[in-house]
């Protein structure tokens, strides 16, 4: 009888025990698959140059402080079509170059210093894109709401620093610096 | 003379008017309508992903309207993922007795490969046809 009961008990024990480390594990990664991305470049009193992508993927490991983000550059929609065709085709040529991804680390961060007020960051990473990396340093707003972690910073970059070429004739239609805005909502374990 | 004058003015603002409505429309062409094109491409799930992941292999069907059929694994209010494989996103809201589990056949526009996920993404989709799941299949899996 007693044999039984304590062998019960190790069986229950044992169990919690498993749970506990899935459930541990399953946690250290974060998931949006829904992020929304924007990036603008408008020129004052010229028709604005902004795109959307609300498809863009980000994965927060928060055991290592490691994020990294991939959107698909036939994700971003302009509201104008003329200018998308012109973004796709001549400019990122994404049919060459179907992705813009980031990888990067978050100093000092500790998931158990997140309290209901969002805290400010830094990111340290390398923006991907056309085969051109480079170094980008954006600030972040981390926020936790019942499970989710928000982030949302944004960063500018050049034109130039993935080597695309934007012609004389609508040079001063954009801006010289692009501001990208990022925002994403991160869950665990997500399944959709 | 007087003639020729004014109809050399006729001719020239006629000219400059089809140029500038022709201007005006290039210039504020609609988006594609993905609903309304044909599909170029019916293909499996798992054609998807390969088309993507053979290194070299020419990606022909990024960008192109695609149809595809498969069984969804993750259920979201406007977006589904297909046999873990291919991430659709639809233009309008599901219905609400689509289930997980259920076979559907989707028409969409393909956007890409993500590498991240491992997954083929679709957007601006539509739900074609949706099935209950073959109850035999269930027993096998």
């Amino acid at each position: 009888m007693r044999n039984r009961i304590q062998q019960q008990f190790f069986i229950q024990f044992f169990g919690f025990c498993m749970l506990t480390v899935f459930a541990v594990y399953g946690q250290d990664k974060y998931l949006d698959k829904k992020g929304v991305i924007v990036f603008e470049a408008s020129e004052k009193l010229f028709e604005e140059v902004k795109a959307k992508n609300e498809s863009v993927t980000a994965i927060f490991d928060v055991s290592k402080n490691e994020i990294a983000s991939l959107a698909l550059i036939r994700g971003f929609r302009f509201k104008n079509s003329l200018m998308q065709e012109h973004f796709n085709e001549n400019y990122i040529e994404s049919d060459l170059y179907p992705k813009a991804i980031f990888r990067g680390k978050i100093s000092d961060f500790d998931l158990n210093d997140l309290g209901s007020g969002s805290k400010e960051y830094t990111i340290k990473g390398v923006l991907e894109i056309r085969e051109q990396k480079k170094s980008i340093v954006p600030v972040v707003h981390i926020q936790l709401i019942n499970g989710v972690i928000s982030l949302q910073g944004s960063f500018k970059v050049l034109p130039q620093d993935f080597d695309i070429q934007i012609p004389k004739i609508v040079a001063n239609k954009i801006a010289k610096e692009v501001m990208v805005r990022f925002d994403f909502k991160l869950l665990a374990n997500e399944e959709d | 003379m007087k003639k020729t004058k004014t109809h050399l003015f006729l001719a020239i603002s006629g000219l400059l008017v089809s140029l500038i409505g022709y201007g005006y429309f290039y210039l504020n062409q609609t988006h594609r309508n993905i609903q309304a094109e044909e599909v170029k491409y019916t293909v499996t799930s798992s054609e998807m992903a390969e088309s993507f992941r053979k290194p070299g292999a020419k990606t022909n069907i990024a960008d192109q309207v695609i149809q595809t059929k498969g069984r969804i694994t993750a259920l979201g209010e406007k977006s589904v993922t297909l046999d873990k494989r291919v991430n659709v996103l639809f233009l309008k809201k599901l219905p609400a007795d689509l289930k997980k589990g259920r076979e559907v056949t989707i028409k969409g526009r393909c956007v890409g490969y993500d590498d991240l996920l491992d997954v083929v993404k679709v957007d601006q989709a539509l739900l074609i046809e949706h099935f209950e799941l073959n109850i035999n299949r269930l027993e096998y899996e």
